[in-house]
């Protein structure tokens, strides 16, 4: 009798395992016919999305700057120095400011002028419907030529004013993540690399 | 014919959500627009049909001791399987899915069917089973999801319904909206039923 139920405790396992070995194999397999195609997609989106928020630039080149991710830096997860020819003609900062629902993976445009040229959203995992308005143009195209000499702030409602932001109704907390966003990387512009 | 009956059963009779309250936490999380509500019910009755498929073939390899772990890692197996997939080959589908995918692995609906339908049942059935469940899933959000969108948001699949002037209800998209939506909705179901059997209610 016990040793019925250790011969069945045992087959038990041994199903189980068989079951779980070719899920993670299946997978496995899977995994690595498309890690390199999903990594150049990625590649390329964010290329795109460096463009779109710093369209004068011709190509982007990686800058290093110290203290990127920790401290005073902590949103900020890289800096991209757009050419023209020679010339820097601006930066796209990528920041991830938190937001109501998780980490929010957008990149943010500047000129040589301290001007905002535009922000993109690479990711988030704000409400449907609420937050993910951050993505239309009404709210996002707010933040186009917007100075970076102050910091912007985030009005309710009524007229925005020059460093003022409008939220979007029912998404303060999105409106809000993504004005920090945008003032550390105006931050880590006017600190490290405006110089 | 039987077939037709599997299939159908899902999409009224035995609704998953409207009869069978499965699936409460995607109903309630992805309704605010009538698109989220049809890129959800479409990803999941991939899956639901994919797990009822294999479920089925190996319902008699499966022991019912541990018949629970072994569904939930084939069902949590396929939904990253199709993640996968369409991130690198369908990189714009899994854009406006993404959000999703990973939703499906805990959707109730997916694991009911698996064990009360799925294991006991041939895969023919099982496929059809899956599609009906699905489809019932599908309709059941975007009719919630229409209902949201338009009080709360004033537009249907994102077109404006309303002139401007219209002020919507913005509680409707926001979370206690899809409490009240489904509240309402179940309410009329009930008092359809409860006529049609011609109750004393």
């Amino acid at each position: 009798m016990r040793k019925n139920e250790i011969l069945e405790i045992l087959k038990l396992g041994a199903v189980l395992c068989a079951i779980t070995f070719t899920v993670a194999l299946v997978l496995a397999v899977a995994n690595m016919s498309t890690e390199g195609r999903i990594a150049a997609l990625d590649a390329k989106a964010q290329d795109e999305a460096r463009k779109a928020v710093l369209p004068s630039a011709e190509v982007f080149e990686a800058v290093e700057v110290e203290g990127v991710g920790t401290g005073e830096y902590k949103m900020i997860d890289s800096v991209f120095a757009g050419k023209a020819g020679d010339d820097t003609v601006g930066y796209s900062i990528g920041v991830a400011p938190t937001g109501f629902s998780g980490a929010i993976d957008m990149i943010v445009g500047i000129d040589s002028e301290g001007k905002v040229t535009g922000i993109h959203i690479v990711n988030h995992q704000e409400t449907p419907g609420l937050g993910s308005k951050a993505l239309e143009p009404q709210f996002k195209d707010q933040y186009h030529e917007k100075s970076t000499a102050n910091p912007l702030t985030v009005i309710k409602s009524g007229t925005p004013k020059d460093n003022e932001i409008l939220s979007i109704s029912g998404a303060t907390v999105t409106s809000k993540a993504i004005t920090q966003g945008v003032n550390a990387a105006a931050k880590i512009y006017h600190e490290q690399l405006d110089k | 014919m039987s077939l037709m009956k599997e299939f159908n059963k899902g999409i009224i009779k035995d609704n998953p959500v409207f009869i069978q309250l499965l699936g409460m936490c995607p109903i309630l999380a992805v309704t605010t627009t009538v698109e989220n509500g049809i890129g959800m019910g479409l990803s999941a009755t991939a899956v639901l049909l994919g797990s009822n498929v294999v479920i089925s073939l190996l319902r008699k390899f499966i022991p019912s001791k541990v018949r629970i772990p072994a569904f939930i890692v084939i069902i949590a197996g396929f939904v990253t399987l199709i993640d996968m997939m369409l991130k690198a080959y369908f990189p714009e589908l899994s854009k406006s899915l993404g959000l999703f995918i990973p939703l499906i692995v805990v959707n109730c609906i997916i694991l009911a069917r698996a064990e009360a339908f799925a294991s006991k049942n041939s895969t023919t059935k099982s496929f059809f089973d899956g599609l009906g469940m699905g489809l019932g899933f599908t309709i059941a959000l975007v009719i919630l999801a229409g209902l949201r969108e338009v009080l709360g948001n004033g537009t249907f699949w994102g077109l404006p319904l309303f002139g401007a002037s219209f002020q919507p209800a913005l509680i409707m998209i926001l979370p206690p909206g899809a409490f009240l939506g489904l509240g309402i909705i179940l309410g009329i179901m009930n008092w359809f039923a409860q006529r049609r059997k011609g109750g004393e209610a």
